[in-house]
């Protein structure tokens, strides 16, 4: 099996992969083609390696590992989930080590280079709001991690593939039929996942800096009616750090760039239950007079 | 008796109550106005409440519930761990 | 000898350096958890504008990291301060802890994960007791053979961490075990302490800078934390020039504290290794002096080889780091136990290595 390297600007980070896994490279481009590197050697912020072990698991009920700086953080996984694996892990790379940027638990999309930031806890139905909203043409941030810079209380996109589980898969498809997800990886920890391929757009653009200017709380509730209600500010506050990767590990930093993001960005908790609906919903923030200035912090 | 001993608190004034940071253990409270003006009040040096209440109201004199509402506000900031209580 | 460590001797080198070479440094450097280091020795030699800026930005973060933790250490050190001062018991800070109690330079950028204190030997069974009354409790899971390792041979309690906090504290009445071969006259070490600077009206003692290197160097060849060391054997480099600015005289003073407390051994391997691995550069005269404290040479090429394969692979993953590891493992264990306790210790931790454990004749060092 050869080896083969790739390159891949991840929002501000670069990353080269190594694996001779044919299928998940291929995948990978599928995702990622117009964000591949293809010139001289780059600086790389991490290097992973996705490989089978050099014992039995090689060939039995084959296994890879994910590896970077010589180690292997997680147990190995079924070799056909190599690509989940990569996704996983690189988010683990960056949540212990990115800390020069605030980190948000959060999806987020933008209207022109207005963000809407959207926190929530695994359940709240982030990702799948955040891939509809995308669908439906607003430009994809990220699903997981808001990369503030508290310096310059800016977004920092890092568009990559959704993963989808179990019951958001359909309803995506449901929303969107010709939604370009991935392969179905039927068997990984968190159940049955696919991926949401960001648009060529949001991908190429991931350079550029979004404003935060809506700040939402999702919950999904089977059932419910979209309402969309204003938040108080200090309760935004408190429910955004408890919705920040590493805000106690920034100390002051975060303290003053959480106040000033709560100060610039409109504030609501949002319950919904329909995408469709919920996305008219918040797209209409995006609509309202105003938008444009408040923005401009 | 109370004092705080330790960088200075960070405060960022939000609609509804003041968010206060505290470097000397990371952490942020959620302080209203009474409370906060006690907590600005206190320094290195142990003061009691009396001299605390002179340093914020000054010549005016408090009632029973105001000087109640301040040595509540001093419960709350050492449970929170922003003051520190001693005796002499 | 790989390219942090050839940075660390002449930072100039990286004006030079292309993307691969930065690719091989950056997991060098984080594996070291010199990240925030580097950074300050960049700035330092005005180099900061070559570095790629995904590297800076990967400093910076580490340095967050640190001083969250630096935070949480100085505190953790208050409070247990507040307990030991009630009682009347002299409290020492540590290494990590104790630079930054100091102010002195690695404080800047070393991080930490516990605390390390220094009571009387009289002292520790009361402190360890006092501290259990104020909410400490023991931070794992420690059987009888554990306790006994901890107190009778290792100079230590198990270490302790406070429930309401993640802090681990570790407190020691001796820098070397009383069972290894240095004997340290742990009296000699508070006659000379040092007080840090005041801090909301308490004060709290560190050894003195000869000593503070002494068990820097002891600490790191004796003990069992060779993996991941090479961040101490900067911190041996940065503590002996910081202590040499401040006195001219101070390599003489170090040789000759070396002498009266019997840590010869361990300040040559501290020295070698820091010159050959972290840039350290000692004066001809005072590298020939403390020379006089290798061991023969075979037994010294063979440390040498071994410290440089644990310390400084070129590139991380070797097997021969590994076997180099398990090796300095055995050893360090050796120089802290005699031969019989350390069979019976390596049997007990199930130590799955290869190397035998050999209790005859000559093992290096």
């Amino acid at each position: 099996m050869k080896s083969e390297q790739l390159t891949v600007d991840s929002g501000p980070f670069r990353v080269g992969v190594t694996s001779s896994e044919k299928v998940f490279l291929d995948t990978l481009s599928y995702f990622y083609r117009d964000v591949l590197r293809k010139d001289a050697p780059s600086v790389l912020d991490y290097e992973i390696h996705i490989q089978r072990p050099l014992n039995v698991r090689r060939w039995v009920i084959p296994q890879v590992r994910f590896e970077v700086d010589d180690m292997r953080p997680f147990e190995p996984h079924p070799a056909e989930n190599a690509f989940p694996l990569y996704e996983w892990g690189l988010n683990w790379c960056i949540a212990t080590s990115a800390h020069r940027y605030m980190m948000l638990h959060a999806g987020s999309v933008a209207f022109g280079d207005l963000a809407m930031v959207m926190p929530g806890t695994p359940g709240s139905g982030k990702s799948t709001l955040s891939a509809a909203l995308h669908l439906r043409g607003a430009r994809l941030l990220s699903d997981e991690f808001g990369l503030v810079r508290p310096e310059k209380g800016d977004l920092l996109p890092m568009p990559r593939g959704i993963p989808l589980k179990n019951a958001s898969i359909e309803a995506i498809l449901e929303f969107d039929p010709a939604a370009p997800l991935g392969p179905t990886y039927p068997k990984t920890r968190k159940g049955r996942v696919r991926h949401l391929r960001p648009d060529r757009e949001s991908q190429i653009r991931q350079h550029e800096p979004a404003i935060p200017r809506w700040l939402v709380f999702p919950k999904y509730q089977a059932g419910a009616k979209e309402t969309l209600l204003p938040l108080d500010k200090t309760e935004a506050f408190r429910q955004l750090t408890f919705n920040c990767f590493n805000y106690r590990l920034l100390g002051e930093t975060a303290f003053r760039a959480v106040a000033q993001l709560i100060r610039q960005m409109d504030c609501y908790t949002f319950t919904f239950s329909n995408l469709e609906r919920a996305v008219a919903k918040l797209s209409g923030l995006a609509q309202e007079p105003g938008a444009e200035q408040k923005g401009r912090a | 008796m109370w004092s705080r001993f330790g960088a200075n608190i960070v405060l960022e004034a939000l609609p509804s109550a003041n968010a206060v940071f505290d470097p000397e253990t990371g952490e942020t409270h959620f302080v209203s106005e009474l409370p906060t003006l006690v907590l600005q009040a206190v320094g290195p040096d142990p003061a009691t409440a009396a001299k605390l209440i002179q340093k914020i109201a000054g010549p005016v004199e408090l009632d029973e519930n105001s000087i109640e509402a301040v040595h509540s506000s001093l419960q709350q900031l050492v449970y929170a761990g922003l003051v520190e209580s001693s005796y002499h | 000898m790989n390219l942090l460590n050839k940075s660390l001797r002449n930072p100039e080198i990286v004006r030079c350096w292309k993307a691969d070479d930065w690719n091989r440094f950056l997991p060098l450097v984080r594996n070291a958890r010199l990240l925030g280091r580097c950074l300050f020795l960049f700035e330092q030699h005005g180099l900061l504008e070559v570095v790629p800026q995904r590297l800076v930005d990967q400093f910076r973060g580490a340095l967050a990291q640190t001083r969250y933790l630096q935070v949480q250490a100085k505190r953790e050190l208050r409070q247990v301060q507040r307990v030991l001062d009630n009682e009347g018991i002299p409290l020492m800070a540590l290494k990590g802890v104790a630079y930054l109690a100091a102010r002195l330079p690695p404080s800047g950028w070393r991080s930490l994960s516990d605390i390390d204190l220094l009571v009387r030997e009289q002292d520790i069974e009361p402190a360890e007791q006092a501290l259990k009354r104020a909410g400490w409790v023991p931070s794992g899971e420690f059987d009888d053979y554990d306790q006994h390792y901890y107190r009778e041979w290792m100079h230590e309690v198990p270490p302790l961490v406070h429930h309401n906090r993640e802090t681990e504290v570790d407190m020691h009445h001796n820098l070397a075990p009383p069972v290894s071969r240095i004997r340290i006259d742990a009296a000699r070490l508070w006659e000379d302490a040092v007080m840090a600077p005041e801090e909301y009206g308490r004060q709290v003692a560190v050894l003195s800078p000869v000593d503070m290197l002494l068990h820097n160097a002891v600490h790191l060849f004796m003990n069992d934390e060779l993996r991941g060391g090479l961040r101490d054997v900067v911190d041996f480099r940065d503590l002996f020039e910081h202590f040499l600015g401040q006195d001219a005289a101070f390599e003489e003073h170090l040789l000759a504290r070396a002498r009266a407390l019997g840590c010869g051994r361990p300040l040559y391997y501290a020295v070698a290794t820091s010159h050959r691995l972290a840039g350290l550069e000692p004066s001809a005269g005072f590298l020939g002096r403390v020379e006089r404290y290798a061991p023969v040479r075979p037994v010294a090429w063979f440390m040498v080889w071994l410290i440089e394969q644990a310390l400084a692979p070129q590139r991380l993953g070797m097997w021969q780091t590994a076997v180099a590891n398990q090796m300095l493992f055995v050893r360090s264990h050796w120089v802290r136990m005699p031969p019989g306790m350390l069979i019976r210790h390596l049997w007990h931790k199930t130590f799955k290595s290869k190397v035998p454990a050999t209790h005859d004749a000559e093992m290096p060092g």
